[in-house]
């Protein structure tokens, strides 16, 4: 439909995410109040919004680089059409922003900073992840311990793993502690994983080896693949260590016995 | 307790006033899209809310003025939450988000003309038959009006509740920023719309945006007490519809609930006189 409300619509559109307002020969004109001055209140409406839901999500890294640099690279961001998403994913709306930190000139040179945008926004994933029916110690008497090789595990929606080179995770306790004295920003792993207890967001930091066990078995593999490949690596991996961690932060919703295993997971028998 | 009519809108930093103190209103009301990922914490929080007051669903996000239409995803994603909840009442606005599949999170007014109203009837007849349920459609707060205008937003409005049959919810605060905006009478806008399809009534506050000497706008701001001007227009509007559901809406600097029930107890006094009278007309 090619019709005056299109044209409109696409001025209107227009005139918001442009440096410069468009036409807005379509305002009537009333009073001694300009239509630029009655267009900017939309224009600033919808441009607050979209800063205030980043303000939001991306708490750490406001008190990071403070207000004005916080508000100037959102402000960047949400001028970018390709970062706003459509009505069925308004929750998405922020989750180029950790990209858009590492190019933009004025962040570019902290090269933590998008790592520790990525922590928060699995951070508000986690948060508004539909709860679900969880695994609890009890349900452990089921297994079948002949089997036990062959099970696998299901990860509640909330779970999420990320690393990083910088330690994420001091970051986060000097955010939270205004007595915490300074870091030492050089280059540490962090191998992390981020979960919801009830209304709490949680954030740990596991040894590499559990780490990428865990990964393995979120990424669906067996607990003998998950243990061949972390044998691989040379990891030595505590099971019931894990699995009393991962029980107590109601990480799993499904704990179950397969006997079918994936072409990938007989090639890592295999070659083991 | 005050009369089921009177309701408030629900924000997270009153939750917890809700589950501890169950505070004597008949009823809340959320914005859909703050909830429509059926999880988190704070639906958790509605669930249990839900047990003790009927809640109405308000959505910011349905873009019934779009013309490229109604994002399906969305309304799927709006029904899931409907069947979840069982609202009293689904409503939005008169006016439209998306465009190009970008959404806008501002509520942006359409002309009122023949083509808008074909549109928005197409959309609401739609919305309406995809969710399986009457919504409600809030006059927008406008900072300007199109040249394109045919009509007034109040004729606009009955009309388009008569050939969709939607029902009205009339923002008196969005009537009186407006009016003050566009230079027209609120009484007037009040006393157009037709009662029969008033079926919510919106309270809250507004702001000013000064731009020089003698020259402002009014925003529609939610972040004071309701003011004089729309208090009278409350009493002006339940003359002349009775009794209607009625909420307190305060969506930026939120106060302590003391206050937005404070402002519930004005609107149920405003009520009450009404139907102290209400034998007589």
């Amino acid at each position: 439909m090619s019709s005056e409300l299109t044209i409109i619509q696409d001025k209107v559109l227009k005139s918001i995410f442009s440096a410069n307002l468009g036409e807005l020969d379509f305002i009537k004109r009333f009073g001694d109040i300009s239509a630029k001055d009655r267009f900017l209140i939309h224009r600033y409406t919808v441009l607050e919004n979209f800063i205030n839901s980043l303000r939001i999500t991306y708490p750490g890294i406001w008190k990071l680089i403070g207000e004005e640099c916080a508000r100037g690279v959102a402000l960047a961001y949400s001028h970018k059409f390709t970062n706003i998403p459509s009505q069925s994913k308004i929750s998405k709306f922020g989750a180029n922003f950790p990209d858009h930190l590492k190019k933009f000139p004025s962040t570019q040179h902290l090269e933590y900073l998008p790592d520790f945008a990525k922590l928060e926004w699995l951070r508000s994933l986690s948060h508004d992840a539909k709860r679900e029916e969880l695994v609890d110690e009890s349900d452990l008497s089921k297994i079948n311990l002949e089997k036990l090789e062959s099970y696998k595990v299901k990860f509640n929606s909330s779970v999420f793993f990320m690393t990083s080179k910088f330690p994420l995770l001091k970051i986060q306790q000097l955010l939270d502690d205004d007595g915490h004295e300074t870091i030492n920003l050089q280059e540490e792993d962090s191998y992390l994983i981020v979960y919801r207890v009830d209304d709490k967001i949680n954030t740990a930091a596991l040894s590499q080896s559990s780490w990428h066990f865990l990964l393995s078995l979120f990424e669906g593999k067996t607990l003998r693949a998950a243990f061949r490949k972390a044998r691989k690596m040379e990891f030595y991996i505590e099971l019931e260590e894990i699995f009393k961690f991962i029980l107590s932060c109601k990480m799993l919703t499904q704990i179950y016995c397969t006997n079918y295993e994936s072409r990938d997971e007989s090639r890592d028998e295999s070659t083991s | 307790m005050l009369d089921p009519l009177i309701g408030v809108g629900l924000r997270q930093k009153h939750y917890n006033d809700f589950i501890t103190q169950k505070p004597p209103v008949g009823w809340v009301e959320v914005h859909s899209e703050n909830y429509i990922n059926c999880g988190g914490p704070s639906f958790d929080y509605l669930m249990k809310i839900r047990e003790d007051y009927p809640v109405s669903l308000h959505s910011i996000g349905m873009s019934l003025g779009s013309v490229e239409g109604l994002d399906i995803e969305h309304l799927k994603q709006l029904k899931e939450l409907i069947n979840i909840v069982n609202p009293i009442f689904i409503s939005d606005h008169l006016s439209w988000s998306t465009r190009k599949k970008h959404f806008l999170p501002e509520l942006l007014p359409n002309p009122c003309n023949d083509e808008s109203l074909e549109l928005f009837t197409d959309n609401i007849n739609k919305a309406q038959d995809f969710l399986g349920k009457e919504i409600l459609i809030e006059n927008p707060s406008t900072y300007f009006e199109y040249n394109s205008s045919t009509y007034k937003e109040d004729d606009f409005l009955n009309i388009l509740a008569e050939s969709t049959g939607a029902g009205i919810l009339l923002d008196l605060n969005n009537i009186y920023v407006s009016s003050f905006n566009n230079g027209w009478s609120s009484l007037e806008y009040l006393q157009n719309i037709k009662p029969k399809h008033v079926k919510e009534i919106h309270l809250a506050g507004y702001s000013e945006n000064v731009i020089g000497k003698n020259r402002k706008l009014l925003l529609d701001s939610h972040d004071s007490l309701v003011s004089l001007e729309v208090w009278d227009l409350y009493r002006k509007a339940l003359l002349l519809f009775g009794g209607v559901h009625t909420l307190i809406e305060w969506d930026m600097k939120i106060p302590e609930f003391d206050v937005l029930l404070m402002e519930a107890k004005k609107a149920n006094s405003y009520l009450q006189e009404i139907e102290a009278y209400a034998y007589v007309f």
